[in-house]
């Protein structure tokens, strides 16, 4: 029997481990074994796949910056979902309040949330300082930090944020585009009483991400399978909507920038 | 042991897609993982069929006490909801540890007679103090048991 390569994967919630159990039989059914390894968050799995004890990881976009910063830039982003390309975050404020820019949360408290999440803490931290205004001397903030080491997958403390803003504890909240979309469509948001005020630029969520001696030819096999799951397929349906996704594409750096900057900004890694 | 312990026995073999067959007295069931957490799942996960035994456990000893105290049970109906204390720590998670049972068992039963709320009261804690599954998980878990009168 074919060795089967490992991939590594943080479980946020139990349920993720159908995702994975899918993923690895439509790969053994395609002759290409894989062994799903979980990690319970994104710092054990990276050194993992430093020191080789897994082949690829399914990162976080902070995962892949650890990656990077451990490797020296030496690891490949080789797959995403559609759905982590071009995503952006908010900052939302209520309508009542009356903010019109960025400016305006000048004095005011901004709820964000986990210590690790890109899209509800490290982007929008980015985008203030970037917009002119400094944590601690023109806004604090106040963290809702669920879940560290999970880098936010797990939405609880995005929501957390918003609810406090919602309290009124609060003059704005972060959150990612598709959790604004989602909840502002399932009645968890008012869409009369909130708005957004800004948007972030546009970054990528998560990656497949292979060490520098992944074997090349090994590679092109793993991504020919991964590539041949289709939305049409029923079973791949079910894995694609649990995973949010309708089509795996080519992994890309490009969409990274917005992250590494608020990781230098914030000596993230420091 | 004592001298008027009763025993019972199952036979449980490997079957196709992880499933287990057990084979009772003429009958037999299929057993799924021991716990799943796919809500398509086509199989009874071992923690489902534990959680509805205990239910089943505290029904019929209602429903015994009430007949020998010839008391009309309509109908009686519970949820049995289950959790476990780490689901990850079933799942291997690296670095992750504690305990991989259950952590508690919450159940609310509803009992619908047109009796004395103070004969089903009795009737209740009866079937508390024998109902064998009830008896034994509540050794080693914490229970959450509620009941209510309905009509």
């Amino acid at each position: 029997m074919k060795k089967p390569i490992l991939i590594g994967a943080v479980l946020y919630d139990p349920k993720v481990s159908v995702i994975w159990e899918i993923i690895a039989d439509f790969f053994s059914e395609n002759k290409f074994p894989v062994d799903v390894v979980f990690y319970t968050n994104y710092e054990l799995m990276v050194e993992a796949l430093i020191n080789g004890h897994i082949d690829i990881a399914w990162n976080s976009p902070l995962a892949w910056l650890y990656s990077q910063h451990l490797s020296g830039n030496s690891c490949k982003a080789i797959a995403m979902r559609d759905t982590d390309q071009d995503r952006i975050s908010y900052i939302i404020v209520k309508k009542e309040d009356n903010l019109k820019n960025l400016s305006d949360l000048k004095g005011k408290v901004i709820a964000l949330g986990a210590n690790d999440s890109p899209q509800a803490t490290l982007i929008p931290l980015q985008h203030l300082i970037k917009h002119g205004l400094t944590p601690d001397k023109d806004f604090t903030y106040k963290k809702f930090n669920l879940l560290e080491g999970k880098h936010g997958d797990h939405i609880g403390g995005e929501l957390e944020a918003f609810k406090s803003l919602e309290k009124g504890e609060v003059s704005a909240s972060a959150m990612l585009d598709l959790n604004w979309k989602t909840w502002t469509s399932d009645g968890t948001i008012a869409p009369d009483k909130f708005m957004i005020l800004s948007e972030t630029d546009v970054f990528d969520h998560c990656v497949f991400t292979i060490g520098k001696d992944f074997n090349a030819d090994v590679e092109k096999q793993f991504l020919d399978v991964l590539f041949s799951m289709t939305y049409d397929n029923p079973e791949h349906k079910k894995m694609m909507d649990m995973e949010g996704l309708k089509a795996w594409e080519k992994g890309r750096t490009t969409g990274f920038n917005p992250l590494k900057q608020a990781v230098e900004l914030l000596n993230y890694f420091k | 042991m004592n001298d008027i312990a009763y025993h019972w026995t199952v036979r449980v073999k490997t079957r196709e897609k992880g499933e287990s067959i057990c084979y009772v007295r003429q009958h037999n069931f299929l057993v799924g993982n021991a716990v799943s957490f796919d809500t398509e799942d086509e199989s009874i996960s071992a923690m489902e069929y534990v959680l509805g035994a205990i239910g089943g456990d505290l029904i019929s000893s209602l429903k015994r006490i009430a007949k020998k105290k010839r008391v009309a049970l309509d109908m009686i109906e519970t949820v049995v909801t289950g959790e476990l204390t780490n689901p990850m720590v079933y799942l291997q998670v690296i670095g992750e540890e504690g305990f991989a049972g259950l952590n508690n068992v919450r159940m609310k039963v509803y009992i619908s007679s047109l009796d004395d709320a103070e004969v089903i009261e009795q009737i209740w804690n009866d079937a508390l103090r024998i109902s064998p599954l009830i008896n034994t998980f509540k050794k080693s878990v914490q229970f959450s048991l509620e009941h209510k009168i309905v009509f």
